[in-house]
């Protein structure tokens, strides 16, 4: 019987198609390192005008206290990781395919009947939840940048968990 | 949008500012070409392909134009990518390297220059927030952007980042020439 694991790996090899960006014997945090750039919104969109436009040019690293991706890097570094053409090299083929799968960008709260607390509804802590909400919704769009680097983070984190 | 959206409502809402964010990044691609066309070599183009430094000036221009013409469409993201540029300039000055990119050295007073410009302009971005945006502010917003680039290759080189300091000062003299204009006319009431 054929499993489900080979039958990815079969349609993986007929599209070129891979999915994990993690070399052999490097470890998540080194993968995480070495794509950090890569998985920013500088580094995936110099990256897709490169393949688009047949270019080759490391723009963003001079943009990257604007572009690059705060949350990685605060969390990750590495010795050697900020190599553009390694970075490229690795996460080329993966972060355009799943960047756009990262549906945390978009924080989709469905108001109307039913799903979460109703029972709120009926007490004093309506209007507590409700100045909260506002203050909330006031750092929204001063949130959405972190949403974005978090989004490409969780790709990054993700595509590095799993060999190529 | 009303004070209690439908659930249509936040979801057009959510498709519309990841829209928005994809046309920030066409537009951030629109620039890396342009840059890649004007001051790039034959090195930075494969095979079959050559730098048009025409294409690339009207490339510039085109993004200079949708960058000031669309200013009050995106200066609600603009605290936020400042405070996202404060983080990136606190891991710069503690790291001691570009974000995301450790093989790019950056002194640590360098560092602490761009620190404190951008979190100034960070301060500043709040009011830009709030007030529609006249063609100075666009004009000063459009020189603070193009000091990231030159100000963020001068970093990468070591050197002093005066370009962003430039445009530091840009978005400082918008926000004092909004308030002079604002300031009410005393002599008139009297």
């Amino acid at each position: 019987m054929v499993s489900r694991s080979e039958v990815l790996c079969v349609v993986a090899a007929n599209n070129g198609f891979t999915l994990g960006i993690r070399a052999p014997g490097q470890t998540w945090s080194q993968c995480m390192a070495a794509n950090a750039n890569t998985y920013s919104i500088g580094g995936a969109t110099e990256l897709t005008v490169n393949v688009a436009t047949g270019t080759n040019s490391n723009i963003s690293q001079t943009t990257s206290i604007v572009t690059g991706n705060g949350i990685t890097g605060l969390i990750f570094e590495g010795p050697g990781a900020g190599d553009f053409l390694s970075a490229a090299g690795n996460g080329a083929g993966s972060a355009l395919t799943y960047g756009r799968r990262t549906s945390d960008i978009m924080s989709l709260n469905l108001a109307g009947s039913g799903g979460l607390p109703q029972v709120l509804g009926s007490t004093g802590a309506q209007g507590f939840f409700q100045t909260a909400g506002k203050w909330l919704n006031l750092g929204l769009d001063e949130a959405e940048k972190f949403a974005v680097d978090a989004g490409l983070a969780g790709a990054e984190a993700f595509n590095c968990a799993i060999h190529r | 949008m009303s004070q209690n959206p439908t659930a249509k409502e936040q979801v057009k809402s959510g498709f519309r500012r990841a829209f928005g964010w994809i046309l920030g990044c066409a537009w951030f691609g629109l620039v890396i070409w342009g840059i890649t066309n004007v001051f790039g070599t034959e090195a930075n183009f494969s095979e079959g392909h050559h730098p048009s430094r025409a294409l690339g000036y009207v490339l510039l221009g085109v993004a200079g134009v949708i960058f000031a013409a669309t200013a009050n469409r995106w200066k609600r993201v603009f605290p936020g990518i400042m405070l996202a540029a404060t983080l990136g300039a606190l891991l710069e000055l503690e790291q001691g390297h570009a974000v995301n990119n450790p093989s790019v050295l950056i002194p640590r007073w360098i560092a602490l220059v761009q620190l404190a410009v951008i979190a100034v302009v960070a301060a500043l971005s709040f009011t830009f927030k709030k007030r529609p945006l006249n063609i100075v502010d666009r004009i000063a917003l459009l020189a603070f952007a193009a000091s990231i680039f030159v100000g963020g290759d001068e970093a990468t080189r070591q050197e002093l980042p005066l370009a962003l300091i430039v445009g530091g000062v840009c978005v400082l003299a918008a926000w004092a020439y909004d308030r002079l204009q604002r300031r009410p006319d005393t002599t008139a009431t009297a």
